[in-house]
């Protein structure tokens, strides 16, 4: 157990954050790679963008090491359910709009929102997606004349 | 004399705007929506202004905005409702208003709680009205002659006063706002037509919109949140009887009322104004003020009056900035800006010359708005409240399916709901972390903007860094900003600062 203790070292959300800098900031470095930076008195397209993927570069590295050497702090408890869930609705209503239309890509929606919470309560969920794809289907595309489309066909 | 002239002639202008039949519509439904956002708690008016925003495209820019703004101080009113009858702030900006409205709700005096926050935000919004008639003619004036030196310095300075003045870390602060800059700039280049950080990608090309980016790092994330921590809606089941406060209580919240609503004035103009640091910075005065500070937790009405005139006042002059200079002194500005350059404007000091009727007419829409906020709130208290009873089990799905569905019709493209996911992961973990996405938001809108003035300006010094200190105003704004950084790092001033949110927080 002691040793347990002795090992964990370091502050895991400095640590992610510090790699979160670091990604963007490669990732960066390779996007603008064949742009150019110009002088500082006529920048180019690349000038400014190269600036920040350093200040990026530096502060993702300092992150790094300040999250290995501090004292012990995990990561916090992530609520999973409700996270992945509400996600997952989004990325499933904007796959599903464009073949299958407004009033399915909302009722699917609602389903996996649903999910969100104990206890699931199908009984409850269908009938109230379905209201909110009607209330949706009058209000933006009848209402408003949002040019969406309704139904796959 | 000819300025108070103006000012007439400006406010008959606004009025003339704001009182046709379409825009007073357009401030009641906002107003409207700003109060049931304010009574949910759960729902903030930011989540809301980005969630209605794409459906305000094909609006007048006036209209759009004259209805934007109203959710935001309208949420202002309704947040003290819940605070008062149920104990749970509606907004952050009435978590103080818990304290002592509650207390006053348990003795039995819902009515004159109820009915002093609405007087005195009502107080606070007339004179907030009249303060950034008067304040915004000088200061555009000022800032038109502004070059794009200027510029960027005022832009370095918004920033860095909105990262002192916010929660937290000033580091992580600056570091959110270089991130937030840094997505700024994926898009097609102004200057040269080049596209930047597109991967190729064609949904890229016009960079990542913002809309999307709010909703995700604040709305999805919020929403997580909430569903992960349910609170309990214990409502207060003493009827409101009367609502007439008596004599007494208006001869206490009198003086607590025109307090709050000049340190409100105050604050709110202050870049990393708002609502909510006026709130708390009235409570305590009104604490220290006091005869008998003892009475404050055991239902003292200053303790409402206060805070309460100070979070509409607040709410209301932190548009000064984003009307007169472009900008934005919180997120909820930032999307204000948004709205505009969506609607094709470039937010700036220019707006008000070119656009008269925009900027006097949103002026005058919030005076319009809070007499409707006071009309829509008392008598109708019941009906607010009786909304607390829509479980947020079905409430959340369909704020999900709404913003889903605005974030489509923006473009009509799967790619900019599935980039809501990505930043409501992002917000989501980074508030877990202690990191503030607020800042983020703002360097993303403002980046671009700093980018292109920044090339301007530089290209006109040939080259030269030392013109941003030499040029007076210029050199001026960073050195305030330079002091605000100082202030910021040390301990003992930041001590002081934590001291005024901890208060509104126990």
């Amino acid at each position: 157990m002691g040793a347990l203790v002795m090992r964990a070292r370091g502050s895991l959300p400095d640590l992610a954050f510090g790699l979160f800098l670091l990604a963007l900031a490669l990732l960066g470095f390779y996007a603008t790679r064949n742009l150019s930076a110009g002088t500082a008195s006529d920048m180019g397209a690349g000038y400014v963008p190269r600036a920040l993927e350093w200040a990026l570069l530096a502060s993702g590295v300092g992150y790094v090491v300040k999250g290995m050497f501090a004292g012990f702090n995990p990561m916090p408890s992530f609520a999973w359910r409700p996270l992945l869930t509400i996600l997952a609705a989004v990325a499933v209503f904007a796959l599903c709009f464009q073949s299958l239309g407004l009033i399915i890509a909302v009722i699917a929606a609602i389903l996996i929102a649903g999910l969100a919470q104990r206890p699931v309560q199908p009984h409850v969920l269908l009938p109230f997606g379905v209201a909110v794809a009607a209330f949706s289907g009058l209000l933006f595309v009848w209402g408003l004349g949002l040019p969406l489309k309704l139904w796959p066909w | 004399m000819s300025g108070h002239v103006d000012l007439f002639s400006n406010l008959a202008i606004g009025f003339a705007t704001a009182a046709t039949p379409a825009n007073l519509a357009f401030c009641l439904i906002g107003v409207a929506i700003g109060t049931l956002v304010g009574v949910l708690p759960g729902i903030s008016p930011l989540t809301t202004v980005a969630m209605l925003l794409p459906f305000t495209f094909g609006l007048p820019p006036e209209s759009a905005l004259i209805m934007l703004s109203g959710i935001f101080y309208g949420a202002q009113y309704g947040g003290s409702t819940t605070a008062i009858l149920v104990n749970v702030p509606g907004e952050t900006s009435s978590v103080i208003t818990c304290i002592d409205g509650h207390q006053m709700a348990r003795q039995g005096r819902a009515g004159p709680a109820l009915a002093i926050a609405a007087i005195g935000s009502f107080f606070a919004g007339t004179v907030a009205t009249v303060a950034i008639a008067l304040m915004s003619v000088p200061l555009a004036h000022f800032a038109l002659k502004f070059t794009a030196v200027e510029t960027v310095s005022l832009i370095v300075l918004g920033l860095i006063s909105a990262v002192v003045l916010a929660h937290g870390s000033a580091i992580k602060a600056i570091l959110m706002i270089i991130v937030g800059v840094f997505l700024g700039l994926v898009g097609i280049d102004v200057n040269s037509g080049v596209p930047r950080m597109t991967f190729g990608l064609p949904q890229l090309a016009d960079g990542i919109g913002f809309v999307p980016v709010a909703l995700g790092l604040f709305g999805i994330a919020e929403m997580i949140h909430n569903l992960a921590t349910p609170q309990d809606r214990a409502l207060v089941r003493t009827k409101i009887s009367s609502l007439m406060p008596s004599r007494s209580d208006l001869v206490a919240a009198a003086p607590a009322i025109l307090r709050g609503t000049g340190l409100g004035t105050i604050l709110g103009v202050l870049p990393g104004g708002g609502a909510a640091l006026p709130a708390f910075a009235a409570y305590a005065l009104e604490k220290k003020v006091a005869r008998d500070p003892s009475r404050f937790g055991k239902g003292a009405i200053e303790g409402v009056a206060g805070p309460e005139s100070a979070n509409n006042a607040g709410a209301q002059t932190s548009f000064v900035p984003m009307l007169t200079l472009g900008i934005p002194s919180n997120p909820l500005m930032a999307l204000m800006i948004g709205a505009l350059m969506i609607q094709g404007i470039q937010p700036g000091p220019q707006v008000m010359t070119k656009q008269p009727e925009l900027f006097w007419g949103l002026i005058a829409s919030m005076w319009i708005g809070n007499l409707m906020l006071v009309v829509i709130n008392l008598p109708l208290v019941g009906v607010w409240v009786s909304l607390l009873r829509v479980p947020y089990r079905l409430l959340f799905p369909a704020i999900l399916i709404f913003c889903a569905i605005g974030v489509y019709s923006i473009n009509n493209a799967p790619a900019d709901a599935i980039m809501v996911a990505v930043f409501g992961f992002i917000g989501y973990w980074l508030v877990k972390c202690d990191f503030e996405p607020a800042p983020m938001l703002l360097g993303f809108v403002l980046g671009p903007l700093m980018e292109e003035n920044l090339r301007r300006a530089m290209l006109i010094a040939r080259g030269d860094p030392t013109t941003f200190l030499t040029r007076p105003i210029s050199g001026t704004l960073l050195v305030i900003a330079l002091l605000l950084v100082i202030a910021a790092v040390l301990p003992m001033i930041r001590s002081k600062r934590e001291e005024v949110f901890v208060e509104g927080e126990t």
